[in-house]
């Protein structure tokens, strides 16, 4: 008897728990304070080390490309680079931050695949071979499928398995990727994929031309103020 | 007292303490442990000068605010109401213009650009948006072969709330060289790579996207600072 007196005492302090906590996050989310920062994109700062890169050392610039490899946009922009680094190659140093625009661990597995890619040294490799599996592909793909897919590139790359799966599944692989989107966000970049040039961003896929004029502006000409240094 | 009535309080009283550490919890939620959020806004340069026509722009300040919007979209009426409030407090220092944009490749929303600036031939743009707006254009569903017919009604209802002289407009509504200036106008703000609508371009620095006023406000006094 006593038992059940407890018992449904406890229940309707878990009930009354539940109620204050719901009202509480609700009232929480509803008066929530927004704050703003305004970024200007030479104030970006973008940290490259530790990211895939191609081109000279010595080149005069260095360009950020934030892109998806999961999209039919990034495989676009992956052929488009491709060019630049055939007309620019010698001015241009690139640095690869993937940044999936779905965040879900499912759709990210492509990027994350690219990264543990990069520590056996194969990463361009496996791009391309991302780039051709995903086009024609609908992006609401079972992860399995994917995995399977990735791992199938990496086989065809002869790439350490063993390695390429711990990498794969890896927190620090997460953690990479993790803060491509923390950076992306801390600035209010909201358009994949993007190219960072000199404090310049060209935003979605251009073409060759003006992406290859920002590269020029960028080395050649002055940075200051907007207009292209007019003002 | 009996038995019914000592559970009738007893229910009463648990009631009033749930309603009561709601209340509390609702308290502290909206106050103290208020939720906070950060949002980041990026704004880039533009590669060239827009070259929007003199008869878009209204004061002449030397402070240069293009609102590139559409009248059938409801973050640009978000917007454009955005901006109002976050440009009080700029007043004759000031030139804004108003460009809009016939969004989703639908030619005859050219019709709204036409009617804008018949209105600003007379004073009266912003009373004229205001109405537009205020007609919710994008609820209707109207047929696309039916858009421009639909479209010169809206004008001409906006013009007559905003208080326009109804023959003038129609005048000007049809007049060739608006027709021209609109055409240049939109020629202008598609070399600038627009990609989103609402956008907003501000002494030569371009804000994509419908934000808050605070968000607008931050945003021009950041670029006002440079």
């Amino acid at each position: 008897m006593k038992t059940s007196v407890y018992l449904n005492r406890l229940i309707v302090v878990l009930l009354v728990a539940a109620a204050n906590a719901l009202v509480f996050a609700v009232a929480r989310a509803r008066f929530s304070e927004t704050s703003y920062e305004v970024y200007t994109t030479d104030e970006i700062i973008a940290d490259t080390s530790g990211f895939p890169h191609r081109g000279p050392v010595s080149a005069p610039l260095s360009i950020v490309v934030y892109n998806d490899p999961q999209s039919r946009q990034g495989a676009a922009m992956d052929r488009l680079l491709d060019t630049l680094c055939v007309l620019r190659g010698d001015r241009i140093r690139v640095c690869y931050k993937l940044r999936p625009v779905y965040v879900d661990k499912a759709r990210r597995i492509r990027a994350c695949a690219a990264l543990a890619a990069y520590n056996q040294n194969r990463f361009f490799d496996m791009l391309r071979l991302l780039d051709s599996a995903s086009v024609g592909r609908a992006q609401e793909q079972k992860r399995a499928e994917i995995r399977s897919e990735v791992l199938a590139c990496a086989k065809k790359l002869g790439l350490d398995m063993g390695r390429f799966s711990r990498d794969l599944d890896s927190r620090q692989t997460a953690r990479r990727i993790g803060e491509v989107v923390a950076e992306t966000e801390a600035y209010g970049i909201v358009v994949y994929p993007c190219v960072l040039a000199g404090g310049r961003l060209v935003r979605g896929l251009v073409p060759t031309g003006t992406l290859v004029e920002a590269v020029d502006r960028a080395v050649d000409g002055p940075q200051a103020g907007p207009l292209g240094g007019e003002s | 007292m009996n038995a019914v009535d000592k559970r009738t309080r007893r229910l009463t009283m648990a009631f009033a303490g749930l309603a009561l550490s709601c209340c509390v919890s609702f308290g502290l939620g909206a106050t103290l442990f208020r939720g906070r959020q950060r949002h980041a806004v990026l704004v880039d340069p533009l590669d060239r000068r827009l070259e929007i026509p003199a008869p878009f722009f209204e004061g002449d300040g030397a402070f240069e605010l293009v609102e590139v919007l559409d009248f059938e979209c409801p973050y640009s009426a978000g917007a454009y109401k955005a901006l109002r409030d976050a440009c009080a407090g700029y007043g004759g220092r000031m030139r804004c213009a108003l460009v809009p944009y016939p969004g989703r490749r639908r030619e005859y929303a050219a019709v709204y650009t036409k009617g804008y600036l018949s209105a600003r031939r007379q004073g009266r743009g912003s009373g004229f948006a205001e109405a537009l707006f205020a007609q919710h254009l994008w609820r209707s569903r109207v047929p696309r072969q039916e858009g421009e017919g639909h479209a010169y009604a809206a004008a001409f209802l906006a013009a007559d709330r905003a208080g326009l002289d109804l023959d003038r407009f129609e005048a000007d509504i049809y007049c060739e060289s608006v027709k021209e200036l609109c055409d240049s106008a939109l020629a202008s703000v598609r070399s600038a790579r627009l990609r989103a609508i609402p956008t907003v371009f501000v002494n030569g620095y371009r804000v994509e996207g419908a934000l808050e006023s605070a968000a607008y406000r931050m945003a021009i006094e950041k670029i006002a600072s440079r």
